[in-house]
């Protein structure tokens, strides 16, 4: 499933613009990197795909059926999103969190079926979190609820899969393991997009970036072509060199005169 | 003991507790009527004899009429602050505390003082009054919730502002109130006493669209305690949700209170109890919740009327220290589960 968005402009208030005139293309198979430094707009058009925003002009297409004609259900069924923020600590089992990924395939009367049960098994199990099936959400560190959101994500089981800064509060064994999953997602086939603040480790595990820039779209690519020196100095203002040594590895250069700075500064 | 098994038990001692609350209220009053007359008195009944001794008289027009009311009503109360709770994401929210209950006071009031003035209507103007009291407050919730995107904290506290002027202008009433001040004052203390058949079968209508109305939202109430991008993200609309919530909350309420008055604490208390016995999935807590209410609210009214005898205690006493009191309790208990959503 493809999700588009053609010249979307969105303001919290209309003397506000974040998003001046949008326009993406997130193809299946893949997965799509959102770049882009503070407030540039990148979790504001991620409300606006799935429908939680409602654009003051352009459109959300999912395979050239408009997102307004769609019930939240429906919504639901084709799109999961992981927020940038957690849910509030509530007293909800893990398990029973992972379930209301269900939600939407649920009518009126209707209670989990066996293959609710499976789907739920299993998603647990991929974001290794069988150990704490039937303990309260709010009785779990940081990264492990958010390893819950992304179980529920999973057991939501849709070709769309929206991740805002996935890796949040993850160590780094998790992260690499998130990313590595986002990537088999979109081995399955699903679309898959992600954003995020690591230019070191994200790069290597997306096949499309994007990069943003107040509210435009600066540049788009091959994630070796778009996250260059020159862009990533012209967005984020910082000096940054990735080495791309191959698809697996890179290195970093930091302009040294920022070190030098911020030492001196932790001595002063 | 797995989830399951005391899943099981806990339902099955609400049941009990049901039954046996339900027992008492017909046994004790000013009478003691024994176990074996009232068997007796419901045997006739079904079989058709028609008896017109005292018993049966005090039973079938006082006490069942009354013990079906305060069920009912305990059940409308306790549900109604369960959905509040969600509807607000709050622990602390309850009927009483989001204005609907002040509104129905304050039309009940007003009801009462016009009462006298206009003969005719003055057995029904309580209830219409009181009914359009709360209909005002919840329609002024409606369109503030409407005009923020969203349920939240702002609204709770609009809720909270409306509260305190319905209960400003309601003390304004009782300084003008004269020789209807007493009236008024013990039917805001809330009670029983003036139980009929028709208010009791009113009541028990209200509780079962209550229990009908709520328990295929269960799940989608169980999303919205996620808050509205979680919510949304699972399919779940909240602004529809909400708004069938309130307008039952607003229903259920408001005929509660033009019937018995103000009873307070069964709102707030309840639903945290049944809440630390069984966790927080509100597919669990719909039937336990409705039980644990008729069962605080027969048990407190019995206390009311039999303590005194034959005078009457206001039973919002009683539904108040009963409640906070066991509630305190199972606090005590409960190191590991404070009360939250």
């Amino acid at each position: 499933m493809t999700i588009r968005t053609c010249n979307i402009i969105f303001g919290y208030d209309p003397r506000r613009i974040v998003l001046h005139g949008v326009t993406i293309d997130i193809q299946p198979g893949k997965v799509t990197g959102i770049f882009g430094p503070n407030g540039s707009g990148k979790s504001t058009l991620l409300s606006c795909l799935n429908g939680v925003l409602k654009p003051q002009s352009g459109s959300v297409l999912i395979d050239d059926c408009s997102i307004e004609c769609l019930t939240h259900r429906d919504i639901a069924k084709k799109i999961a999103v992981v927020p940038q923020d957690l849910p509030p600590p509530i007293s909800f089992t893990v398990r029973e969190m992972v379930m209301m990924g269900r939600f939407s395939r649920w009518d009126t009367w209707q209670k989990e079926t066996v293959d609710d049960h499976r789907i739920v098994s299993e998603s647990l199990a991929r974001m290794k979190l069988e150990t704490l099936t039937n303990v309260p959400f709010n009785k779990i560190s940081g990264g492990e609820r958010q390893r819950v959101i992304l179980a529920r994500v999973l057991a939501q089981d849709t070709p769309i899969l929206l991740l805002d800064e996935p890796s949040n509060h993850l160590d780094i064994t998790h992260q690499l393991e998130t990313y590595r999953l986002a990537r088999s997602l979109a081995q399955e086939g699903r679309t898959v997009l992600m954003i995020c603040h690591d230019l070191l480790l994200v790069p290597m595990f997306t096949d499309h970036a994007v990069l943003l820039k107040e509210g435009v779209v600066h540049s788009e690519g091959k994630p070796k072509d778009v996250l260059n020196t020159k862009n990533i100095e012209q967005v984020f203002g910082t000096y940054l060199e990735l080495n791309w040594m191959s698809n697996i590895s890179l290195t970093a250069h930091i302009d040294s005169a920022c070190l030098r700075s911020s030492t001196e500064e932790g001595h002063s | 003991m797995n989830s399951t098994t005391r899943t099981c038990t806990i339902h099955c001692l609400l049941i009990v507790g049901v039954i046996l609350s339900l027992l008492l209220g017909l046994m004790f009053g000013s009478v003691t009527i024994p176990l074996r007359e009232i068997a007796n008195c419901f045997c006739n009944l079904i079989c058709g004899a028609i008896t017109d001794d005292t018993t049966s008289r005090i039973l079938l027009s006082t006490r069942l009429p009354r013990i079906i009311l305060g069920a009912s009503v305990g059940t409308v109360l306790a549900l109604s602050g369960l959905a509040s709770q969600t509807l607000f994401r709050n622990p602390l929210a309850s009927p009483s505390i989001i204005g609907v209950s002040s509104g129905s006071a304050f039309g009940a009031v007003l009801g009462i003082l016009l009462a006298g003035s206009a003969k005719r209507f003055s057995f029904s103007l309580v209830p219409i009054f009181s009914l359009a009291g709360g209909t005002v407050v919840a329609i002024a919730m409606f369109s503030l919730g409407r005009r923020g995107r969203f349920f939240g904290q702002s609204v709770l506290l609009a809720g909270i502002a409306i509260s305190a002027l319905c209960s400003s202008l309601t003390t304004g009433i009782l300084y003008c109130a004269g020789e209807k001040l007493q009236a008024i004052v013990f039917w805001l203390m809330g009670g029983l006493w003036q139980a009929s058949w028709r208010d009791a079968l009113i009541m028990l209508a209200v509780a079962a669209v209550g229990l009908v109305w709520l328990t295929p939202l269960a799940s989608s109430m169980n999303l919205a305690l996620l808050g509205e991008t979680h919510a949304h993200n699972l399919g779940l609309n909240l602004p529809r949700l909400q708004r069938l919530l309130l307008a039952l909350i607003a229903m259920m309420v408001a005929l509660a209170v033009s019937f018995t008055g103000t009873i307070g604490f069964v709102g707030l208390i309840v639903p945290h109890l049944i809440r630390l016995l069984l966790g927080s999935d509100i597919r669990r807590l719909i039937l336990p919740t409705a039980a644990g209410g008729a069962i605080l609210m027969l048990n407190a009214d019995l206390l009311a009327r039999t303590l005194a005898s034959p005078a009457e205690i206001p039973v919002g006493i009683f539904t108040a220290s009963l409640g906070a009191i066991v509630f305190l309790w199972f606090l005590w208990g409960q190191t590991q589960h404070l009360p939250s959503i």
